[in-house]
Parts: C-alpha cells; structure tokens; sequence
C-alpha cells in the first residue's frame, strides 16, 4: 500500500522566505504550496485541504490576529493544524494563541529541526478515518475475463472472481454477440469453482434467450466440435 | 445404462468443484470427498467404479495420499482403477505414486479434456461416458477476449483504500475498473481503475474487499475535500446531538 504525503500550506509574502519553509518541508516528504496574500491563502486552502497551515502574520497587509481568528472561526479550516511565524514569542500573545488552539514560532532564527518537529505535532490534528457512504453507493465494476467453452445451454470463462450462485452480471463478449447476446444480463447457475492460482472457472447458463439463438449456438457448437 | 460412481479425495473443497463441474454433462455420478475419513467410510458403504485421489491432502506432512493409496491397495486389491492428482512440478511424487500400484494420473490444474479421456480408458463399458448434447466446444482464441459488469456497493472511502461488498468473489491483486455516481461526486472522474489488495468472504456470504489506487494530485486533493467535509459533518452532528441532550435533560 502506498503511503499518502502530508500537505503544507504556507502563507509567507515574502519570496526567499518562503523558498526555505518550502526546502525544509519538501525534503522531509510533504507537499507543499506556498501562497503570498491573504485571499489566495484562504481559497488554496480549501482547495487542498491541507494538514497544516503556516501563517508568517509579519507581512504589513496582513494583520495575524484576522487570519488566525479566519482560520478558527472556519469549521473545515479549524479542523487543520496551524503555526503562526512571529519575530519574537510574546508570552501573553502565545496563551492568547493557544486559547485558539494555534501554534506559535520564532521566525528569527527559524531551525529547520524545531520547525520540523512543530510541523510534524501539528499535522496530526487533520485526522481522516475515512466515510461510510449511505448515497450514490452503487458502482459498477468491470474487468476482462476469457471464454473459455460454449455449449448450447452454457458457457464458461475464466476469471479472477468467482460467481456466487444466482450472482447477476453482464458478459459482453463478440462471440456472443455474433449470436444476436448483447449486453445480456446473465444469473450465475452454479458456484464458479476455483481453477488455477487466482482464477476461477465459472459456469453460466443462457436464461431467456430465443430457441432461435440457441441453434445459432447449437449450430456453432456442433461444427466447431467437427472441427476439432 | 448404468452409470458409473467415481469417488474423489482433495482437501481443497473449491477443486472439488471444479471436478464435480467437469463431469456434470456425462454419465458418471461424482462423489467428492475431502478428508481421508469421509472418504473411507464411502468405500466401506459401496465400492466405486473409479477412484481419484489428491497425493497432498494434508498440506503439512504431504504424505496422506500415499498412505490412503497403499491401504486401499491392501484391502480392495488391484481391480479397482485409482487415479491420483498431483501439480506438475511433483513427478517424483508421481513415479512413486504409480509404483506403490495407481493406475494413472491427473495433472493439477485440470484439464477436463485430458480427464475425460482417461475416465473413457478405465471405466467400464456398460458405463461409457457418453458426450451429451450440450457438450462444450472450445472458443477459439480470437473470440477469448470478453468482459464481465456487475453491480458493487461502496462501502467506506479513505486516503488508502476503497472498501466494497459484491456478491461475487474478487481474487486479491486483480486488476478492476469502476463507473458510478460515487466516483464522480468523490473524485470528478466517472471511470476508474482500482487493484484489491485484500478480500475476504463476510458472514452473509458477501464479499468484502479492499481496493486500492495511486491517486493523481487533483484525485489526491478532490478526496481530501470530500472526506473533510465527511467529518466536519460528522463532528457538527456530533455537537448538535449532544446539544439537544443537554437541552432535553
């Protein structure tokens, strides 16, 4: 199974400051956007859903007491970690941020294994378990299988599934449709049955198809038999 | 005409099918087995025409068949046809096999065919196999190439994987691609590919089967914005259900 990368979002008007939150998170596996102004900052964020928001709130357009209060009055944004950059932790300004449950950091001078670690302990507020789905649940699934023999009555493919008795699928196939079986919905007759190393052989009886048809494939049944 | 009884010992209960499957179109009533118990009890009731027997019925000392072998070849003696089954790979499980007095072999996995062929050589003749009229004909292999639909219902999403319930079994590792409403809503994409990497039989004999992908950026971020919807939703239902506690008491 392959491992999904956390994602960063950084608010930094600045361009070189931003290019060594970017280095540092980059090289520890995250995907990392950067954003320089407030509004873009915001719509990426919803866009990308992010682990964690990194807010520098020194840039002079932007006040950092609107962004963190934006940030937790959002309910999908208050649900991310988030780490506020200051050029000197205040320690009345730290309770009043963790009263909003955000992380502050000094910006000067900014390590890359402090600055790391806060990262890492934030991001793991963004839990998602995964959802059950109760709506629009229903998917068709499709995969190629091989006929393997016909008779007039049956047919049987190889595949990697195994029906379950009276299973409902749909075969397409040219040979069948040669004989006039297009898109047929077929009921499994018996338990497919386990064949070679991961594939089954599975039987299915023709239901509901014209005698017409069925001396069609009687007719084909039979002289391929002459053949071989 | 009477038809012959063969009797069948493996211990892989889905082969057994496959061998009851084989024969069903001619005259010859299967009776399958799988344990060395029930098997002996059978050939105690009534003898059969023919017998065919799993070599590694026990998959941890492999030597079962040997010994069911030689016990029915001291008590029933050397009338009776016995086949044995074995993988290709093992002949010299075969040779000893045959020595120790069997008759012929199968080679696993089954050919019907090559079966069939041998049943009409051991059997006897008032209980010829007879071809039936829907006896199958081979496709050839220009016309192998089919595809099989079916209706799944998706069951949990998360970052790692897609979970399903089907009423057909999926071997792990297949390769399936999935078209529905849920796909779109989730992932702006109707028609995807997806690999399962674990499948399991549930207690109301449905599959369950896990799925996985490798999400493209924009699938990546589209399934992050709908799962985090999914659970600020959950959590507002939350509040709002312990709210209306709080309020009642």
């Amino acid at each position: 199974m392959y491992k999904l990368p956390k994602v960063a979002l950084i608010l930094e008007p600045d361009v070189t400051k931003a290019s060594i939150y970017n280095g540092a998170l980059e090289s520890s596996g995250y995907i990392v956007k950067v954003e320089h102004n407030e509004t873009d900052f915001f719509q990426m964020a919803l866009q990308i859903i992010p682990d964690v928001l990194v807010v520098n709130g020194t840039h002079d357009d932007v006040s950092e007491d609107a962004v963190c209060k934006k940030i937790v009055k959002h309910p999908i944004l208050r649900e991310m970690g988030s780490i506020l950059l200051v050029p000197k932790i205040n320690f009345a300004a730290k309770a009043k941020l963790e009263k909003l449950k955000i992380d502050a950091l000094e910006e000067y001078p900014l390590q890359n294994k402090n600055f790391l670690l806060s990262i890492k302990q934030v991001s793991k507020k963004l839990i998602i378990p995964g959802a059950m789905l109760e709506e629009n649940n229903t998917i068709k699934g499709m995969m190629h299988i091989d006929l393997l023999e016909i008779s007039d009555t049956n047919f049987t493919f190889s595949a990697p599934v195994k029906l379950h008795n009276h299973a409902q699928v749909e075969i397409h196939s040219n040979l069948l449709e040669r004989f006039g079986v297009v898109s047929k919905n077929f009921e499994a007759d018996i338990n497919g049955s386990y064949y070679e190393s991961k594939m089954y052989k599975n039987e299915v009886e023709f239901r509901g198809i014209s005698v017409e048809v069925l001396k069609e494939i009687k007719k084909y049944c039979t002289s391929n038999r002459e053949k071989s | 005409m009477s038809e012959s009884l063969i009797y069948t010992i493996d211990d892989d209960v889905d082969f057994n099918m496959v061998l009851k499957m084989a024969l069903k179109p001619f005259d010859v009533i299967v009776k399958t087995h799988s344990s060395p118990e029930e098997f002996v009890k059978s050939v105690k009731g009534k003898l059969p025409d023919l017998c065919i027997l799993d070599l590694n019925l026990d998959p941890r000392s492999g030597g079962e068949g040997f010994q069911l072998l030689k016990a029915m070849r001291n008590v029933i003696g050397k009338e009776l046809p016995i086949f044995i089954m074995s993988k290709r790979g093992e002949k010299d499980d075969v040779l000893k096999a045959m020595d120790m007095g069997a008759n012929d072999f199968i080679p696993k996995p089954l050919d019907d065919r090559y079966l069939l062929q041998k049943l009409r050589t051991y059997l006897p003749k008032n209980g010829l196999l007879q071809d039936v009229d829907n006896v199958y004909s081979k496709v050839s292999e220009k016309d192998k190439t089919a595809e099989i639909i079916t209706n799944f219902k998706l069951v949990r999403i998360s970052f790692e994987e897609l979970e399903i319930e089907s009423e057909i079994l999926l071997s792990k590792e297949m390769n399936l691609y999935f078209e529905g409403d849920a796909l779109e809503m989730i992932f702006e994409n109707r028609r995807m590919n997806f690999k399962v990497i674990e499948s399991s039989n549930t207690e109301s004999g449905k599959c369950r089967a896990k799925l996985e992908r490798e999400l493209s950026d924009d699938e990546f971020f589209a399934l992050r914005r709908w799962l985090t919807r999914k659970k600020v939703e959950a959590l507002s239902q939350m509040k709002n259900e312990s709210t209306e506690e709080v309020e009642q008491s």
